[in-house]
């Protein structure tokens, strides 16, 4: 079977697309169709790659809009999956590109420095007895240790794509997460600092990171994790983590939110105190009264259990 | 011309992460050490010439056209070929005698082969030209350090010799590559015996 493959070309500033036609047999992964393509159609096609085996993360490119690592995804179920035998082939969105499918890691190296990323070893680990840590403990990061820093998570996260300068890339909440969950660390709430302050709160929650890990970490889950750890940690005193908690307090309360208070409660009666002319809006149109009052759900019962739940079946999931 | 490997990485994720930590410091070391004890610091002026070589020696092969020989790929798949059917597990005199020609006769090709990527940035064309140079050496040292030692022992199975003889080959093989006449020499160098005695393996 032939697959037409359109690559997003980019070299010394020039910008285009090009096509080549491959020849593709049973088991081809995109990898061994672009090497293909170097070896014995255009030498200047450009990619990375090291182990071909999704284990060093080089290879991470977005086929028809999607990350995909390389050296995995066959032809085939590309071909399945989009009805379709044309494949686009780009470099990872969000990353400054450097040549054809080439990506920049530097200034993600850079912004993955913001987080402290490495283990502050506890004070009574020593050379002599080592640095002992439990199974159980170890079962609480050992998920988010499987990351191969691909880059596939940040390349449709949303957030990344609106603005990079107050957030962070997934894989770095990943990070950040797997240190913060490490019993050997002596200082998690360091981290978690550095995470709230580098953008932790502006995830979008659209799941693309989790969507499109190959390594099933969902990183969107470590962007929860940190979260909630924020509470454990004393360092909920921000926008985002009082909002959350006001969502929670008035489900938990009246099972449906209070849109009238919500914003006081999230940003303090101040910076609210901002948003007066759109509240005078909503009150005119209609749509907002401060002299009714809350109303309670009347499945409030029901409600209260699938909090009680959640919340159980997250301290399980710990 | 004297190698600093850093390090034989085991597998991924096993022991190669700890390797490249340890040996990597210790190759360091000895780079360093070898650069001061020959008087390698170099100077401005050294750095300019050796940049105008390398720059040279980009643009002319970079620069080569196709019909001028056989491109990368196919010599590494030549190569490939060679060192996977002759040069395995299992080791023979003429098949290894057979592998150092066809391995010579590549070396001969890499001299003149294509490469066909002219861009000064992140040119992986010219990355993969680079390493397959070295390649071909070290397939070629690999190829006359099994035919010198004839015996067998850990990975390396002579079918024509298949005992360990610790008379002759309890040492090291040096191999090292004349750079003006292009010609490999065989040599060795003693094995230091500290906690470990050195055993045949009966399981």
């Amino acid at each position: 079977m032939d697959v037409k493959l359109r690559i997003h070309r980019f070299v010394e500033g020039k910008k285009w697309v090009q096509e080549y036609t491959v020849g593709v047999t049973t088991g081809m992964t995109v990898l061994e169709a672009l090497t293909a393509v170097k070896e014995k159609q255009d030498p200047t096609l450009s990619f990375t790659c090291s182990c071909r085996s999704s284990i060093c993360g080089a290879c991470a490119v977005r086929v028809n809009g999607n990350a995909e690592l390389a050296c995995e995804m066959l032809i085939e179920n590309l071909v399945k999956r989009y009805d379709t035998d044309v494949l686009t082939i780009q470099p990872l969105g969000n990353f400054k590109v450097i040549r054809d499918l080439i990506v920049d890691w530097d200034p993600k190296y850079a912004r993955l420095k913001k987080i402290k990323p490495t283990v502050n070893p506890k004070p009574d680990f020593n050379a002599e007895d080592g640095c002992r840590q439990s199974p159980a403990d170890f079962d609480k990061y050992k998920l988010y240790a499987g990351c191969i820093l691909c880059g596939s998570c940040v390349s449709e996260c949303n957030k990344n794509t609106l603005n990079q300068k107050d957030f962070l890339d997934p894989f770095i909440f990943v990070k950040a997460e797997k240190l913060v969950a490490d019993s050997r660390d002596r200082s998690p709430e360091e981290h978690l600092k550095a995470v709230v302050d580098a953008g932790l709160w502006r995830c979008f929650n659209c799941q693309e990171c989790t969507a499109k890990c190959p390594k099933g970490l969902d990183p969107a889950g470590a962007i929860e994790k940190l979260k909630a750890a924020t509470f454990r940690y004393n360092l909920a005193d921000n926008v985002g983590a009082r909002h959350a908690k006001a969502i929670y307090d008035d489900i938990s309360e009246s099972g449906t939110l209070d849109e009238t208070r919500l914003n006081i409660k999230s940003e303090g009666f101040l910076m609210a105190g901002l948003r007066a002319p759109m509240a005078l809006r909503l009150m005119h149109a209609g749509k907002m009264n401060p002299l009714d009052s809350h109303p309670v759900n009347p499945e409030i019962d029901t409600i209260r259990k699938i909090v009680k739940n959640a919340e159980s079946a997250a301290k399980e999931g710990e | 011309m004297q190698l600093h490997l850093g390090a034989w990485c085991e597998s991924f994720g096993a022991n190669s992460l700890s390797e490249v930590l340890v040996f990597g410091h210790v190759a360091g070391d000895s780079a360093a050490d070898y650069a001061k004890s020959h008087n390698y610091a170099g100077n401005q002026t050294k750095l300019t010439q050796d940049c105008e070589k390398w720059l040279n020696k980009f643009e002319e092969v970079t620069g080569r056209d196709k019909s001028v020989g056989k491109s990368v790929p196919e010599i590494r798949d030549a190569m490939v070929n060679t060192m996977w059917f002759k040069v395995g597990v299992f080791r023979e005199e003429n098949q290894l005698q057979q592998a150092a020609q066809e391995i010579a006769a590549l070396e001969k090709d890499y001299e003149h082969c294509y490469v066909g990527d002219t861009s000064h940035v992140y040119n992986t064309a010219f990355e993969q030209y680079f390493e397959l140079g070295g390649l071909l050496q070290i397939s070629q040292a690999i190829i006359q350090g099994a035919i010198a030692r004839k015996e067998s022992r850990g990975a390396h199975t002579r079918r024509d010799f298949p005992k360990r003889d610790d008379v002759n080959f309890l040492k090291h093989t040096l191999i090292s590559k004349d750079r003006q006449t292009g010609q490999y020499k065989t040599e060795y160098k003693d094995v230091v015996i500290t906690k470990f005695q050195p055993k045949e393996r009966k399981y």
